[in-house]
């Protein structure tokens, strides 16, 4: 498929992370699936790095996955500034960055275990950014499959 | 309503429907298209808590296995995650 028919996704790091870990999980699941475009930002990947480190998944591992299954954007603000510029669509300001890779990379969804952690309405009011798990978002993609006689 | 606790327990089709405010019939239909997976012993049909977590979560059975497998960790991956966000400069 064309990658600019692709639907594209911002996923949190802790999807990459739970992908890198189970590969039979909802998370390897959504991350393999050929239909998606799955976005990190810059920021997401410095700390999914850091995360890898503190869990000993290997570099190696984690280096195939980026290169096969997602694509970065490339966040210019500092951490700081993204806190107090998204700061009322998050629920702790430390994740302030993960809604603004979404907003950068022009997503749809925003896929996450942290559903708590973001402020949905906020998000869908200013931006049509709908966020959920790996698993509701693969069973929406499946709900949208057209059937074939 | 259903025990999630308890994945032996099984359920009548008639009490199916009352939980999921359906008519029997229309148990019986979804039965015969697998969308309610049962077990026939002899004539009756009886059906597993495990098989109906997934109408009330909303997930096919194996996205709902698939994302109880990532889930068996998150927290662990929450934490990690969390220590290393709040250093995020």
């Amino acid at each position: 498929m064309n990658v600019h028919l692709k639907r594209r996704i911002f996923v949190d790091s802790d999807v990459v992370i739970s992908a890198l870990l189970f590969g039979t999980g909802a998370a390897s699941l959504l991350l393999r699936e050929k239909t998606l475009s799955c976005l990190i930002s810059s920021v997401s990947l410095t700390e999914i790095i850091a995360v890898s480190q503190r869990l000993a998944i290997s570099k190696a591992k984690l280096s195939q996955l980026i290169k096969e299954n997602l694509i970065q954007v490339k966040l210019t603000d500092s951490v700081s500034a993204l806190k107090k510029k998204y700061e009322m669509y998050v629920v702790h300001a430390e994740d302030a960055h993960i809604v603004a890779g979404a907003i950068a990379a022009q997503s749809q969804f925003l896929v996450t275990y942290n559903l708590k952690h973001y402020r949905r309405d906020n998000l869908k009011a200013d931006f049509e950014i709908l966020v959920m798990s790996p698993g509701i978002f693969l069973q929406y993609l499946r709900s949208q499959q057209v059937r074939t006689p | 309503m259903l025990n999630q606790a308890d994945p032996l327990k099984v359920y009548t089709p008639e009490q199916v429907a009352a939980m999921l405010q359906l008519s029997k019939n229309t148990v019986y239909e979804l039965i015969g298209r697998g969308e309610i997976v049962a077990k026939k012993i002899g004539k009756v049909y009886r059906i597993s808590a495990r098989s109906l977590s997934c109408i009330f979560t909303g997930l096919d059975a194996d996205l709902y296995e698939a994302e109880k497998e990532d889930l068996k960790q998150i927290p662990k991956v929450k934490e990690a995650l969390s220590r290393v966000r709040a250093q995020l400069k």
